[in-house]
């Protein structure tokens, strides 16, 4: 008797596991959001466009590729939402998409110039808190509307939108651009020794197409999008970056100043410079930092002092038509240590007296020389920035000329 | 014929029968000794055998004649159990002829009979007629002579057996192709001709009280650790079964949880292997009628390892145990896996396959767990119908199982694609456990993973994981806790479980069996390497 | 039964390094700042410290394990109060850790099921290894132990190109004070304790010091290279901020090669040595039992134990509830599993040193 009893409870006890455990959904009940838009709306509101991966199309489901004519549906679909917050217009779109929503696989969100002026701690607090969305999710501000930019995205040479958005935003090693993640974001913002660049990206509307030169000066935190000059069918690009201070964002530079950035944090890999640029003498030099920059920082003085040691190897891929040769390499060394210092001084002293941010994390080497950590909170770093008295010294060594060589002798 | 249809026929009464439960009879007839006269010989001989009802028990009187005497004789044989051949020419004739044959005068008769009549190899002379008659069921044959107390029992046996084959379940490439048969004395001269040692001892027992199946106990003395040989024999000899027959039945009764999943004895049918493991100070069980020994004590790892690792060059038998291992973990876990990531862990599947696994599953009506569980159990239906399909149709199982399970269900959308492959991946997999009671444990396992792997993805998988590592890790064999060497970690033995190991660096017995020896060669083996040739 | 020195090494890092993986090195963070690492090395440097002492006092006692030792230092009825307290502290640590186990569980995997389902497979790990044989419960750990700290490893090791080495400055963090008077609440190697409960089953007392110096070489190698590789990986204060250290390191790792996030690595490391903490913790509550009671079978306290548990676990609302709870907990069991054994293996040796004396 006592076995059937303990039988009987036994298969019950069996039972309470299968039930359906809430948790347990189908990969094709889910409907998977593969980019994100945050956009200003009407009085506290925000506008979000939530970008679907049309998943079917793309695993091949049904016949026809990437892209789409009129009318077709495209790999992606959009819905753009009106509420109060991210996860309140999630529940909002359940009602019109038969699926749940799964934000596991977004790889990029976009916040507009507006929303990231006011401050993005709230986003990517509720980000890397909630195990939803990856904190290895792309970020990026749009210059104007990311519905726009998200709208007009329409990914080239590629059938999954969700590789191509990873291509585009990922660490590589020949950067014109910024590549920020959420949780990179989310660190850099919360501490007071170094700031972030996220990438900005905007729309090439059909008037920018014909390369029409505006009369608009370029204000510094406005894109000039016309001075980008691209023809393509995807008319979403990325024009440029958006410089940070904490978690707002400051002012806006241009695509080739994050190389400079890259430099000077030590990650730009392999990159192409001209020297010589308003001589007759134009030479196209393509360099590779192997090594980070040595940084030298003194903070005895009201002012702090940094100076930065950046060794660069070189390779001469043209010379162009002026009158100097391989033989001249001393020569162009030092145009090269000269011109590229001259560069980086200049976008150096552009984020630091004009945005007051601390891009390349110099703060991190001024820290070095506190005992603990009152006396760095005192020093108060983040109000020396702007008086911070900079130096930098390339030293560019010209080691190969491919395989003309005239300079060689057996 | 018209006529019969409208004619009225009375309904035919229904054979039917019942059975009736009856009490239990006394079968059992006390033993007794040899009566000098034989005809209470032949009375006890005909009720022990319920003879004439016996059909293939066959009574030949005869008599013979010695020292001018003449003795009234009877031999008593099983027809089908011995050479009909044999009794005529061996054993009648000499009797027949036996007048013609000087008799030892100082000899008596049972000497005459035992040391200048018969020609047998083996005959036994006893006053237990009850040992005499009951050796004639396997194939002995009885010979009682009037006023003799004792009588004869001679080895005759001849019956029909299969020869010596290649193993079915355990094929190598390289490596000897013989297999156990159902011969007992065949199955310990093949052991004794790999080993050509006079310290292997063969030792005889019974199991089954009735039955009486002979079964040997092989072990090499001065190896094996005397308790475990004590263990052993005590086990067999406490059986209460009446009927015993064949190694699997006897392996069920003796090893030390019936009720687990792993096997905790080695079932193997290659001589080669069996004679290996008793190098290791294992011990052997052949059955008579069985053509599979057992090997124990066993571990856990024992049986990851195939017949083919010591066969093969070290470099190729380490591919092929890292190729095993894989397929081991594929066997078990790849439908868990995939039912875990697919329905609880979305987030961890690569974007790239996701949308491909969701185009694959469009229009499929099952949830994920259901179509797995569909297709298993359609792989574990072929298999056993594999087993059991008779030759001529053993392709139409591949046709079946192919196109019906395969191209069929995928274009009928009853199953994706994927899930196929996962389910095909498993059980390929499976089919590289080199042995076949694992292979079984794991397809047990594979199902308890799925189950865990649908309740609660990831952390089910890893509750059962867990709780059956523990199980398997608590479990002994014969005093020999069943994760050894890895746990408890022995000093010896623990590479060869975990790793391939080179043949000349097998030098000591696992410390598990705890052997009388422990070193099973000399550090340096191969010392041809470490002499000039002028030596 | 026979103990391996190898096993009961495993058992016990492992024990230790679950809790690594799990919060305990934030205490580190928290009292020191960027000098985590130095107050972890002080830290180690004083568990190694009292290990040989409190080793030294126990090899000049008669008896083989903690009980026995107690019971001739101070008879039956100190066995018994002994016994009482380890019970009562095992019991609510058992609990409250429950709890925190199971909601940190719930916020990392199986967000949408109730806790009592999470907390359904840790309470069948405990009651699955209490009742089955001891070496079961061994040998996973032997079995398992090399895949975790693989999986450690790897984690540490893929999130290598986001460490950054000026984290650790200020290199004296909070300052000396805070560095040396921090490890107060440190509770990191408390399990090393049931080195004693172990030692029964070695073949010598020697074998207690070979267990000992192993457990404590991995666990400390362990410690401080988690407390570094996290000073390097996040920055302080914001490494103040989050939970669990070693998620958050592999949370940062771009993993999109087999799998698409390498929480996952960090996931079944965690719960395997969760389910590993929980079993053995409770296989040694149950030896306190039958040892301070002189019960002949330990299993017998198996089914109302695990309900006390559960009943404990269930007392708590949320983690920021049984936290506060814990540590108190974790206090008095640090100074229990210092003193306790001070205290008997001492009065022991002393009365030892006087019967040969007296001989």
């Amino acid at each position: 008797m006592t076995k059937k009893i303990l039988s009987i409870i036994l298969s019950l006890l069996m039972l309470v596991p299968l039930c359906a455990c809430e948790d347990r959904v189908d990969t094709d009940d889910y409907a998977y959001v593969i980019a994100i838009g945050v956009d200003e709306g009407e009085d506290k509101d925000i506008k979000i466009t939530f970008s679907f991966a049309n998943s079917i199309k793309i695993g091949g489901g049904s016949s026809g590729g990437g892209g789409g004519e009129e009318g077709e549906e495209g790999n992606l679909i959009n819905f753009t939402i009106s509420s109060t917050s991210m996860f309140t217009g999630l529940d909002i779109l359940r009602n019109n998409i038969s699926k749940k929503v799964n934000l596991s696989h977004v790889k990029l969100i976009v916040f507009s110039k507006d929303i990231a002026k006011k401050g993005l701690s709230e986003y990517t607090d509720g980000f890397i808190r909630e195990f939803k969305i990856r904190p290895i999710t792309f970020m990026a501000v749009a210059e104007k509307s990311s519905e726009d930019y998200l709208n007009a995205l329409s990914p080239l040479m590629a059938v999954n939108p969700e590789k191509y958005i990873k291509n585009l935003f990922s660490r590589g090693k020949s950067d014109f651009g910024a590549k920020i993640d959420i949780y990179t974001f989310y660190i850099n913002s919360q501490v007071d020794d170094k700031d972030v660049v996220l990438p900005m990206v905007g729309v090439i509307s059909e008037k920018e197409d014909k390369n029409e030169v505006t009369n608009e000066k370029i204000k510094s935190d406005s894109m000039d999008i016309s001075a980008i000059p691209l023809k393509s069918k995807n008319k979403a690009t990325i024009i440029g970056n958006a410089i940070f201070k904490g978690d707002k964002m400051v002012d806006a530079g241009e695509n080739s100043e994050q190389l400079f950035l890259n430099i000077l944090r030590g990650v730009a890999g392999t990159f192409d410079y001209t020297v010589g640029k308003d001589s007759p003498d134009q030479i196209v030099l393509t360099i590779i930092q192997r090594h980070k920059p040595k940084v030298y920082a003194d903070v005895s003085g009201a002012s702090p002092k940094i100076s930065t040691v950046i060794p660069l190897e070189c390779e001469i891929t043209s010379l162009g038509e002026g009158k100097l040769s391989e033989k001249d390499y001393k020569k162009i060394q030092k145009m090269l240590s000269s011109e590229l210092e001259a560069d980086l001084k200049k976008y150096f002293y552009k984020i630091s007296r004009e945005a007051e941010c601390d891009a390349v994390g110099y703060g991190r080497y001024a820290k070095m020389s506190f005992d603990n950590w009152e006396t760095w909170k005192n020093y108060d770093w983040q109000k020396r920035i702007p008086y911070i008295q900079y130096d930098v010294k390339v030293q560019g060594g010209i080691l190969k000329f491919g395989i003309i060589d005239e300079g060689y002798k057996p | 014929m018209i006529k019969n249809f409208f004619r009225y026929h009375p309904p035919k009464e229904a054979y039917h029968t019942d059975i009736s439960s009856y009490p239990k009879e006394n079968l059992i007839i006390p033993p007794q000794k040899v009566e000098k006269d034989i005809e209470k010989n032949l009375s006890y001989a005909k009720e022990l055998f319920s003879y004439p009802d016996n059909g293939d028990i066959i009574i030949r009187e005869f008599t013979i004649s010695v020292k001018d005497k003449t003795y009234k004789a009877f031999i008593l044989f099983c027809d089908g159990l011995t050479s009909s051949d044999s009794i005529n020419k061996s054993l009648l004739a000499p009797f027949m002829y036996m007048r013609n044959v000087p008799p030892d005068e100082t000899a008596t008769l049972t000497d005459i009979i035992k040391h200048q009549i018969l020609p047998q190899n083996q005959v036994t002379v006893t006053d237990d007629i009850t040992q005499i008659l009951e050796g004639v069921n396997f194939g002995m044959c009885a010979l009682f002579v009037d006023s003799l107390k004792n009588g004869f029992s001679i080895d005759l046996k001849s019956w029909e057996h299969r020869g010596i084959q290649p193993p079915q379940n355990e094929t190598v490439i390289l490596g000897p192709h013989e297999a156990f048969n159902e011969i007992l004395r065949t199955n310990t001269g093949l052991i004794r001709k790999t080993l050509n040692t006079s310290r292997l001892i063969m030792e005889n027992m019974t199991i089954g009280k009735t039955s009486k199946t002979p079964v040997s106990i092989a072990y090499i003395k001065g190896v094996v650790n005397p308790d475990l040989l004590k263990e052993v024999k005590k086990r067999i000899s406490g059986l209460d079964a009446e009927y015993l027959f064949t190694a699997m039945e006897l392996q069920q009764m003796i090893e030390d949880h019936p009720y687990a999943r792993m096997p905790q004895m080695i079932v193997t049918e290659r001589p080669d292997k069996a004679a290996k493991e008793l190098t290791l100070g294992k011990i052997v069980i052949l059955v008579s009628g069985s053509p599979n020994a057992l090997v124990l004590p066993a571990t856990v790892f024992d049986f990851t390892k195939s017949p083919e690792d010591e066969y093969l060059r070290f470099p190729f038998a380490v591919f092929i145990s890292i190729i095993r291992t894989i397929a081991l973990i594929l066997a078990l876990f790849t439908s868990a896996v995939f039912i875990a990531l697919t329905n609880f862990h979305q987030d961890l599947i690569l974007t790239n396959i996701l949308f491909p696994i969701i185009s694959s599953r469009q229009l499929v009506p099952f949830p994920s767990i259901v179509e797995i569980l569909l297709l298993e159990i359609a792989f574990e239906l072929i298999k056993e119908a594999g087993v059991r399909v008779p030759n001529p149709m053993g392709p139409t199982i591949g046709i079946v199982g192919g196109l019906i399970l395969g191209q069929a269900a995928v274009t009928a959308k009853i199953v994706s694609p994927l899930m196929i492959i996962m389910v095909a991946i498993s059980g390929l997999a499976s089919f590289a456990i080199p042995n076949y009671s694992l292979s079984f444990a794991f397809r047990l396992s594979r199902f308890i993973y799925i189950f865990s792997a649908s309740i609660a993805g990831i952390p089910g998988i890893l509750t059962a994981v867990f709780v059956n590592t523990i199980s398997v890790f608590s479990l002994t064999s014969f005093g020999v806790p069943f994760g050894s060497p890895v746990a408890p970690r022995m000093r010896y033995g623990i590479r060869e479980a975990l790793f391939t190991v080179p043949l000349w660096k097998k030098e000591a017995r696992p410390g598990f069996l705890k052997p009388r020896d422990n070193i099973k060669q000399e550090k340096i083996s191969r010392s041809w390497r470490y002499k000039s040739r002028k030596e | 039964m026979y103990t391996d020195r190898r096993e009961a090494s495993w058992l016990l890092i492992l024990m230790i390094c679950a809790k690594v993986f799990f919060t305990d090195i934030m205490i580190f963070i928290h009292t020191s700042g960027t000098a985590a690492y130095l107050q972890a090395i002080w830290c180690i440097v004083i568990e190694w410290v009292l290990f040989f002492v409190i080793y030294r006092l126990f090899k000049l006692c008669k008896g083989n394990d903690i009980f026995e030792c107690t019971k001739l230092s101070f008879g039956k009825s100190g066995l018994i109060i002994f016994g009482l307290l380890l019970f009562t502290l095992q019991i609510l640590n058992l609990g409250t850790i429950l709890k925190m186990y199971s909601e940190t569980l719930s916020s990392l995997t199986l967000t949408s099921a109730p806790i009592w389902f999470l907390t359904g497979f840790i309470v069948l790990c405990m009651v699955f290894s209490a009742y089955s044989n001891p070496r079961g419960l061994m040998g996973v750990c032997t079995a398992f132990g090399i895949f975790i700290l693989i999986l450690f490893f790897m984690i540490l090791f893929l999130d290598m190109s986001h460490y950054d080495v000026t984290n650790i400055f200020p290199v004296l963090g909070n300052g000396w004070e805070d560095i040396f008077m921090g490890i107060k609440g440190v509770s990191l190697f408390n399990d090393i304790f049931f080195i004693y409960y172990l030692s029964e089953g070695f073949k010598d007392k020697a074998s207690v010091k070979k267990v000992g110096i192993a457990t404590l070489s991995v666990t400390s190698f362990i410690t401080l290279i988690s407390t570094l590789c996290y000073t390097f990986a996040v920055p302080y204060p914001l490494s103040k901020k989050f939970y669990m250290p070693i998620f958050q390191i592999s949370s940062d790792i771009t993993a999109d090669v087999v799998i698409q996030r390498a929480e996952a690595l960090f996931l079944v490391m965690w719960i395997l040595s969760i389910f590993i903490y929980m079993s053995a913790h409770f296989y040694f509550l149950t030896v306190t039992y039958q040892k301070s009671f002189s019960s002949s079978d330990r299993k017998g306290i198996v089914p109302i134990s695990i309900l006390i548990i559960i009943l404990i676990s269930s007392i708590y609302q949320n983690i920021n509830q049984a936290s506060p709870v814990l540590s108190v907990i974790k206090d008095i069991t640090t100074i229990s599993f210092v003193i306790i054994p001070l205290m008997s293996f001492g009065v022991g040796a002393i009365k030892k040193k006087r019967e040969d004396i007296r001989d």
